[in-house]
């Protein structure tokens, strides 16, 4: 019985690894170090759109600087993640505002934006679920509290560089609370081919979505630690 | 001495018995009165308590118990401060003394939309029966034809203000979702049956959009199942919160914070201690008229009573004997009806307190109905006020009478 | 008719000891009512103007539609106020004043500490005009007058480590959802006398225009009036001034539970009055009756020189109610006196821990004081009823023989 089974194994496809998959996503959505160039298209319920376009800066697991070039508005406001903190850079401030809640943008534009925060290897548990002739479908179940989401399916490309396809978010209840999808593979350089647009739309307040857009993403070796500080902001 | 006071009292009561009419008439004036003020006193009470039970019937409860920094935290962090809700600790609180009732509540922030729009709203997670044992008042939230309270038979139903329910255009039975972030910010989503409309903001004390769901509903919601953020408590005696709150507290120890209603709405306390103040100077007013009303009644009775002093005087009694007739006749009438007036009063109070007087105004998002409370120590006061001020009274009059000129009181009319 | 009166006059004048006693009894009575009332206007005064010429306004204007918009505090739809319209508003016979405002949520930052609070822009100079009591709420420092400042409650102002002088700065979603800031001077430290209030920040409207990027532009109308009795009257005028696409609200409507309260004392009032009234009532129909007693002879006297039952009836009937009348005016003046020198000096009401002394202004109304003479009369005569018609009902030969009285 048991050579049957090493048999037929041997004959199939080799089954991708879920960790391994888990760890290309990661790897292509969210290098380790990189500067991007991004645009955000946010539609409102109601119909009308905003669009925002944005210089970001990540290093690490947890440090993520936004600088906003449009709408004219933003222009000159910066966001600073720096672990659990978030700050607000205002121009006509000259300071930065250390904002207080998570819940704080409730309901505002960049709500979605979410589904963008990536470490799925650290909060997720990861298998694969092969059935899907469209693709992998890699499912991750929340496993720390710091999860946005309980539960994610995550479709990718059966290929030698998978590549995303689409993602679900689920809550604990069981309710989809998002959906994701990956356009436009490009090669942004140094080695980094993913897709260039994601959509994003919630799926409770049905109406409400953004379109994030790459432009540039460059890779870095690292990224001065001193560019995630808040004396930083504004130069 | 006392075979005098004897002679003269079997005296006065058979004057008072021969007099019938007049008797009766000023007894009636007495007990009226007498009952009325001790009537007054308890409504003046009724309606103070009244002013606070609304609240804290309705909502807030006598005593809150909170995890140390809770009130601090709620505005920003409204989950921070949560604690387990466990038997140990429900022992614990339901095992003080004076403590009749405990409600957990779980209060957060949410979005409760109907897939097109959507609203932030105040969520109040009960359980059905603790909070009805609290905050009785709560039953008549939702009137008969716009649904119920929440209930376990449905874990999914909530209560939507009438506001709220106007603004998402949410009719009884409609599934809306509910959307809220968990205490690290995990965001999760339910269905939301719309089992009740309540009547809009009952006072100040409410938001405009808050919604009422059960408490496991918002435990699975938030994903703290078996936590709370609250717990509301009803006592057997509301007289008594400070004494109870301290008892608990100890009990309880520094991990947790009780306040009273009076601290966590001090605005409620300082409006009701006003109207307190003056509902009891009210009383103390209507008190002096109806002292003055029995002191003008014994005036006027000796005074009408001049042509037969003369008379008496006349065929030889004694000063000193119609002072005391008129003394006595008035104490008997005091008395008997200072004691009758404020036994009619006492009833008349508790039946009112049991009845209840409806003030509602129309359209008035919550009932108002008064219970006076009946006061035997106001009782007694009143009655020992009444008897005494009868006999005052008559004394001056009394005296006058006696010392008068048997020929000029029997000239005059 | 007038000569029965005459005669009615003339008997209680005979008769004064008595007559003194009942009119002292109605009159204290009345007087106590009078006190009462009065204490009761100004309690409910001061609630009242606290609202209306505190954070609310007698009455408000919003664009239509705004009221019932799902947000709990929305930016749109607004109301354009560089132009004409706080004029025609003005404009409108009643109207005081008008106050534009812009009422949004924010984020307010004092360091690296922020808190929610609800953020009202208000232009200083209306405001002052229009709701006077918000700058009797300053404890601390001054009301606005320039274009950057702000006041804070004590709370918000504790919690954040901050203090009046120092300064805020205010975060949050302009009317399109991107985020502004703007910095402000806190000028003052404001009292927050109701629960509402506590999070409520001031600050100047141009700021706050700025702000939220509506330059020109306003999300209320808070509007004051000359007479607060005739607010519904001018809020007609109003609606009628602006037409549609404005929704015009008065006090009342949009502070319901106030006026709830309101009518509930007033309804407390009506059961005590009636205790009053009771305890009044019967301290008369005893003295009349006994009167009928005592004049049993006089009565039969009357009846012997050809007065009819009717007359009788009447004579009394007519004493009684110039009792009342007599004894009610007397109480409404000395209740008027007292109300009016306690309305001039103001009654303070301190309770125990509370936060904010509360001080009343007593006052009575003219036609309340004539219903309470007219309620006299008429309770006096009822009362009488039954004296009169007893008396009416003698036999000419026993009253004059002195049977039927009392002894």
């Amino acid at each position: 019985m048991l050579s049957l089974a090493l048999a037929l194994a041997v004959a199939a496809e080799p089954a991708p690894d879920a960790l391994a998959l888990v760890r290309r996503y990661d790897a292509v959505m969210s290098p380790a170090n990189f500067e991007a160039q991004t645009k955000m298209v946010a539609t409102r319920e109601d119909g009308t759109t905003r669009t925002y376009k944005m210089k970001t800066q990540k290093s690490g697991k947890d440090k993520l600087r936004a600088q906003f070039l449009e709408p004219a508005s933003a222009k000159g406001q910066e966001m600073l993640r720096n672990g659990e903190n978030l700050w607000l850079w205002m121009p006509n401030l000259k300071r930065a505002v250390r904002v207080a809640a998570r819940d704080s943008f409730m309901g505002g534009d960049f709500n979605n934006a979410d589904v963008l925060r990536v470490n799925y290897q650290a909060d997720y548990h990861a298998s694969v679920d092969n059935s899907d002739p469209a693709g992998d479908i890699l499912v991750l179940k929340s496993k720390t509290q710091s999860a946005s989401y309980d539960a994610i399916k995550l479709w990718m490309t059966r290929d030698q560089s998978p590549q995303p396809i689409k993602a679900e978010f689920y809550a604990a209840s069981g309710k989809i609370l998002r959906r994701a999808e990956f356009f436009d593979v490009k090669d942004f350089g140094g080695g980094l081919v993913r897709p260039s647009r994601i959509k994003m739309t919630n799926e409770i307040s049905v109406g409400r979505s953004s379109e994030m857009s790459w432009e540039a993403i460059n890779l870095k070796d690292e990224i001065p630690a001193q560019r995630f500080v808040i004396d930083d902001l504004g130069r | 001495m006392r075979r005098f006071l004897t002679d003269v009292m079997r005296i006065a009561v058979r004057s008072l018995r021969r007099n019938r009419r007049r008797s009766a008439l000023t007894l009636a004036a007495v007990i009226i009165g007498v009952a009325v003020v001790v009537f007054a006193y308890g409504f003046g009470e009724g309606l103070t308590t009244s002013l606070v039970r609304t609240l804290v019937d309705a909502r807030l409860g006598a005593l809150q118990v909170h995890a140390v920094g809770y009130l601090d935290a709620v505005e920003a962090q409204p989950l921070k401060k949560d604690f387990a809700l466990d038997d140990a600790l429900l022992a614990k609180v339901k095992g003080t003394p004076g403590v009749a009732a405990v409600a957990p509540r779980l209060r957060f922030g949410a979005l409760l939309g109907d897939g097109a729009t959507s609203t932030i709203v105040m969520v109040d997670a009960v359980d059905p029966h603790g909070e009805l044992a609290v905050c009785p008042a709560r039953k008549h939230e939702v009137p008969a034809d716009h649904g119920a309270f929440v209930d376990d038979v449905q874990p999914r139903g909530g209560v939507l203000g009438a506001e709220l329910a106007a603004g998402l255009k949410a009719k009884l039975g409609a599934t809306l979702t509910l959307q809220a972030a968990g205490k690290e910010g995990q965001l999760n989503a339910l269905d939301l049956e719309v089992r009740g409309i309540s009547r809009g903001a009952a006072s100040f004390l409410e938001s405009k959009r808050s919604t009422t769901v059960p408490l496991a509903y918002g435990q699975e919601l938030l994903q703290m199942q078996g936590r709370a953020t609250e717990l509301a408590l009803a006592l057997d005696d509301v007289g008594r919160v400070e004494e109870v709150r301290a008892a608990l507290q100890e009990r309880l120890g520094p991990g947790f914070e009780v306040s009273t209603w009076a601290e966590v709405m001090p605005f409620l306390r300082d409006a009701t201690a006003r109207v307190q103040i003056i509902l009891r100077g009210v009383s103390v007013v209507l008190f002096f008229l109806v002292v003055f009303g029995v002191v003008n009644t014994m005036l006027m009775n000796v005074y009408e009573r001049v042509r037969e002093i003369g008379t008496l005087l006349a065929i030889g009694w004694r000063r000193r004997t119609i002072l005391a007739l008129f003394v006595l006749e008035a104490a008997v009438l005091g008395v008997v009806g200072g004691a009758i007036g404020a036994s009619l009063g006492l009833l008349l109070t508790r039946w009112t307190y049991q009845v209840g007087i409806p003030l509602t105004p129309p359209g008035a998002a919550f009932e108002q109905i008064i219970r006076p409370v009946p006061d035997a120590r106001i009782a007694l006061v009143a009655f020992v006020v009444a008897a005494l001020g009868a006999v005052i009274a008559a004394l001056g009059p009394a005296k006058r009478a006696s010392n008068m000129n048997p020929v000029e009181a029997l000239r005059s009319t | 008719m007038l000569s029965l009166l005459g005669l009615a006059v003339r008997n209680l004048a005979r008769h004064r000891r008595r007559t003194a006693m009942i009119l002292a009894a109605i009159a204290l009575g009345v007087t106590a009512v009078v006190g009462v009332r009065g204490f009761l206007n100004g309690l409910q005064s001061t609630l009242i103007r606290g609202f209306a010429e505190g954070t609310v306004g007698a009455m408000q204007v919003h664009a239509q539609g705004f009221l019932q918009s799902n947000e709990a505090a929305p930016l749109v739809p607004n109301l354009e106020v560089a132009g004409d319209l706080l004029g025609r508003i003005e404009a409108v016979e009643g109207v005081k004043a008008a106050a534009p405002r812009i009422t949004f949520p924010s984020m307010l930052s004092i360091g690296d500490q922020t808190a929610f609070v609800l953020a009202v822009g208000v232009d200083p100079v209306r405001e002052r005009a229009c709701c006077p009591r918000r700058v009797d709420l300053v404890e601390q420092g001054r009301f606005l007058t320039g274009t950057s400042e702000s006041l804070v409650g004590l709370e918000v102002l504790r919690g954040l480590g901050g203090a009046v002088g120092g300064k805020a700065a205010l975060l949050t979603g302009d009317v399109d959802g991107v985020m502004n800031a703007v910095d402000t001077d806190v000028v003052g430290q404001v009292a927050a006398p109701t629960q509402g209030e506590k999070k409520l920040v001031l600050l100047s409207l141009a700021a706050a225009q700025e702000l939220v990027r509506l330059p020109g532009r306003a999300t209320e109308i808070a509007v004051a009036v000359d007479d607060l009795d005739r607010v519904h009257q001018v809020a007609d005028r109003v609606r009628a001034a602006l037409g549609p696409g404005y929704d015009v609200r008065t006090w009342d409507e949009l502070a319901t539970t106030a006026k709830d309260a309101v009518e509930i004392q007033n309804r407390a009032l009506g059961v005590i009055t009636a205790a009053f009234l009771v305890v009044i009532l019967v301290g008369v129909t005893n003295a009349l009756l006994t009167s009928v007693l005592e004049r049993v002879r006089e009565i039969g006297t009357l009846m012997a020189v050809g007065a009819r039952r009717r007359q009788v009836l009447l004579l009394f009937l007519f004493e009684a109610a110039s009792l009342g009348v007599v004894g009610a005016a007397i109480g409404c003046g000395a209740g008027s006196a007292l109300v009016a020198v306690l309305g001039i000096k103001g009654v303070t009401l301190t309770t125990p821990g509370a936060s904010l002394p509360q001080t009343l202004y007593p006052f009575v109304e003219l036609d309340f004081l004539l219903r309470m003479v007219a309620m006299s009369a008429v309770g006096a005569s009822i009362a009488s009823l039954w004296p009169a018609w007893k008396a009416s009902r003698l036999r000419p030969v026993e009253a004059l023989a002195g049977v039927g009285g009392g002894g």
